[in-house]
């Protein structure tokens, strides 16, 4: 069995063995727990809240942004790709002594230094890109304002207004100073002092040549040259205050390990606090109910027998109809496929785990899209090495093992069809001959050179799989009880498509049989339109719906075609490696370092090509099985066994 | 015969060309939704990468197919084979599936990537869906390069 049995549990136990109830399942990781939801009315149960939740997302917070700051601010950059877990006796888990709180509010302290820093230094700048534009004007700044009787601006006006606004000021009057500077560009930078009697027809001159006087973002003291250089100077130790402050944030750091269990034993808390909301309470009794593995059940008893006596556990198989949770088993081979399950979603309690099915259908697929033996083995390779050395999640490491048994695949069917880095073996020295010799001799199928067994071969599985998948849909719902529509509509036409495929084979192959086969067909069409149409009540439009079903045929050879692909894409892979192949040998051709060149040519488009045919034959193969294959008898739709447990992101319990 | 030759280096050109354009039409869509998921988490980049790269096959089946051709003459390093007009011809309309299907279904499927970008925007867990959406419309190219394959495989010169 591939979904693993589970039972429904109700555990009612005294309401003083609550906490010890609750810490044990959590240890032993086996119940999900899930709120009951028949409950009577009349036995007045409520849900037991009892402590809020609040507070711990409060410190979950808090822990966390000690760790992002941690993170921001770390000064040796962590080993590697993948977090080594940490390992915590459950001791020291469960009884945290670890007080973070003085290192949360340094962390922040810190950061609004910081902040407060940063937002010192764009003040800075924003005034330094002011003063830089007027930096050429020789004046101290503290001159710009208003005296009793004169007033004095700051003035950026272009070159061709400025000839304008000279002579519109000599108009107006005497009582002015008028101070020239070159500015950026084609501007003149300019100071004014100005009889305050003469502001108004000023202001007319400002609006009529459109110039707006400048204004200092804050008031200034020497010329803009010296506050230049005072700025400079500050800027200089704002910075030196952050380095300071980023030194002093990066000591935490030591502490990292520790906040990392606290975090992980808040999380558990929040889960724990989650879980005992989903507990029903009388005035004496708890009630916990939820699902379990069969095979878990005598342990969980034993578990809980071993406690206090105050309990008794009810259990039962799962009603039709009920949402039960799917936890997959498989062999440890097959396993490694589960993520491809995963992606398309979990099967429903009530059908069939499609994995150890799809996974040999895909290993194989992989290896026939990508189907050569140099690549095949650099994956395998590859892959077995991360999969044994790098410290990855289990979920990581069956899907690098998925892949690296795709390479295995891919090694056995490039040796099937004698592609080894394409033709490259067709070019080896003389005194390397018997390597092509070897792979001559265990070449049975040349796609190259004749395409058309290799297309068939491809067609061929693809009519295995698509019969395959009719045949679980069949067993599915017989299993289920639905013998008519298992019979009708599953078996029938995997008879039916078995027949034409056998019949197809004895016009080329095996004359003799043909007249035994034939009837066999007859009667199999005969069979679909007398049944395909039962659902119409006329009994004209049963026939003629019956006959429609016939139609259905055109879509399993359609699916069928699709196996092409298979075939498509494993030659492909060989053409571009003969076309690396090719363009090395013709850059190799160049005088003096021509061959290391064409080596690097060749090396750089084999590389080229192991990717993007590695991703083709993953994407292909496991759309081969999500449309072709999954449409003929999977439903999925279950959500997965998540079993009450430490909810644990950076550490390892032991 | 140099006009045989001519109609199939124009087979050989469509076939890299226009089946090129597909890809860096399709690639260059889902390229701009992927700097726009990334501007919003940088760490994407990964999935972001994948799926931009997912319409640049046509281009590389229009490439093989290309090649294909040139290597079927004897262009690339062999001896040249002389070729007719007439199978000249056929070899050109050989190369027509995967140029005009590679065309046509690299941008669909670069739009469907850049859809696909929008969905692991918003739902990083499901980058494995995401990848099979686009993967459906490259069924198409698949089957045209296969076309190709077959027919350049069925002229004998």
């Amino acid at each position: 069995m591939a979904i693993s049995d589970m039972k429904r549990v109700d555990l009612i136990l005294h309401r003083s063995l609550r906490d010890e109830a609750i810490a044990l399942l959590q240890d032993a990781e086996v119940m999900e727990i899930t709120s009951e939801n028949q409950i009577p009315e009349d036995l007045e149960l409520k849900p037991c809240i009892e402590d809020s939740v609040v507070e711990i997302e409060e410190e979950i917070n808090q822990v966390r942004r000690c760790l992002e700051f941690i993170q921001k601010y770390r000064q040796q950059k962590p080993k590697g790709w993948f977090l080594t877990p940490i390992e915590v006796s459950k001791d020291n888990f469960t009884h945290p002594q670890f007080n973070y709180l003085p290192i949360y509010q340094a962390c922040v302290s810190i950061e609004n230094q910081l902040q407060d820093i940063r937002n010192r230094v764009n003040r800075v700048n924003s005034h330094l890109e002011f003063l830089k534009r007027i930096e050429k004007m020789d004046i101290p700044l503290e001159d710009v304002g208003e005296t009793r009787f004169t007033h004095s601006y700051l003035l950026e006006i272009t070159e061709e207004n400025w000839v304008l606004f000279k002579e519109r000021l000599q108009a107006i009057g005497k009582e002015w100073y008028l101070n020239e500077f070159k500015g950026e560009g084609r501007s003149v930078l300019a100071f004014l002092v100005i009889y305050r009697d003469l502001l108004n027809s000023l202001e007319e001159i400002f609006a009529d040549l459109s110039i707006s006087p400048l204004s200092l973002p804050q008031a200034f003291e020497g010329t803009p040259r010296q506050v230049i250089l005072k700025l400079e100077e500050r800027k200089k130790s704002l910075a030196e205050k952050e380095q300071v402050l980023i030194t002093k944030g990066a000591i935490y750091q030591k502490y990292e390990d520790q906040l990392k269990i606290l975090f992980d034993y808040y999380n558990t808390l929040w889960e724990k606090r989650q879980t005992e909301a989903k507990i029903w309470k009388t005035d004496q009794t708890c009630l916990i109910s939820g699902w379990v593995k069969e095979e878990n059940l005598p342990d969980l008893e034993q578990a809980l027998a071993k406690e206090k006596k105050e309990w008794v556990l009810y259990q039962r198989d799962p009603q039709p109809g009920e949402d039960v949770p799917i936890y997959l088993e498989n062999h440890p081979w097959v396993e490694n496929f589960d993520i491809l399950t995963r992606l398309y979603g979990l099967p429903n309690y009530t059908e069939v785990d499609p994995t150890p099915f799809m996974a040999g259908f895909f290993f194989f697929f992989f290896g026939i899209c990508l189907g050569d033996v140099i690549y095949g083995l650099a994956i395998a390779l590859l892959g077995f090495g991360a999969a044994y050395f790098l410290p990855a999640p289990l979920s990581t490491k069956r899907f690098i093992k998925m892949l690296a048994w795709g390479g295995v695949a891919s090694l056995v069917m490039g040796l099937f069809t004698g592609s080894w880095l394409g033709d490259l073996f067709d070019y080896l020295p003389s005194s390397l001959a018997f390597l092509n010799n070897l792979r001559s001799s265990l070449m049975v199928i040349d796609p190259l050179n004749n395409p058309l067994p290799m297309l068939i071969f491809a067609l061929g599985i693809g009519i295995i799989q698509i019969l395959l998948g009719i045949l679980l849909g069949f067993y599915k719902e017989w299993r289920r009880g639905n013998y008519g529509k298992a019979v009708l509509d599953h078996l029938s036409w995997f008879i039916f498509i078995t027949t034409i495929v056998v019949y197809l084979l004895s016009m080329v192959a095996i004359p003799t049989i043909q007249p035994v086969v034939l009837p066999i067909l007859v009667g199999a069409v005969l069979f679909l339109i007398a049944t395909q149409g039962r659902h119409q009540k006329n009994p004209i439009m049963k026939v003629l719906s019956g006959l429609l079903s016939l139609y259905n045929l055109v879509s399993y050879l359609g699916d069928v075609l699709s196996y092409s692909r298979l075939f498509a894409l494993g030659i492909s892979t060989t053409i571009i490696a003969v076309l690396a192949r090719t363009l090395g040998s013709l850059f190799g051709g160049a005088p003096y370092i021509g061959w290391l060149i064409g080596l690097v040519v060749a090396l750089v488009f084999h590389l080229f090509n192991l990717g993007m045919s590695g991703l083709g034959a993953f994407v292909h193969s496991v759309r081969l099985q999500y449309v072709e294959f999954f449409t003929k008898f999977y439903e999925n739709g279950g959500h997965e066994f998540k079993p009450f447990r430490y909810k644990t992101k950076y550490i390892k319990l032991h | 015969m140099v006009d045989g030759l001519v109609f199939s280096l124009l087979g050989s050109a469509l076939a890299v060309g226009l089946a090129g354009i597909g890809s860096a039409v399709g690639v260059g869509i889902a390229g701009e939704t992927g700097a726009g998921v990334m501007t919003e988490d940088p760490n994407k980049f990964g999935q972001v990468i994948l799926l931009q790269a997912l319409p640049g096959t046509q281009g590389i089946y229009g490439l093989l197919a290309g090649f294909w051709v040139l290597i079927k003459l004897g262009l690339l390093g062999g001896t040249p084979v002389e070729v007719n007009v007439a199978q000249g011809m056929q070899i050109m309309v050989s190369c027509l599936p995967i140029a005009i299907v590679g065309l046509l279904s690299g941008i669909y499927q670069g739009k469907t990537s850049a859809a696909c970008l929008g969905l692991i925007a918003r739902r990083p867990g499901e980058t494995g869906r995401a990848i099979i959406l686009p993967a459906i419309v490259e069924t198409y190219a698949v089957l045209a390069l296969l076309a190709t394959i077959l027919l350049l495989n069925s002229i004998q010169v």
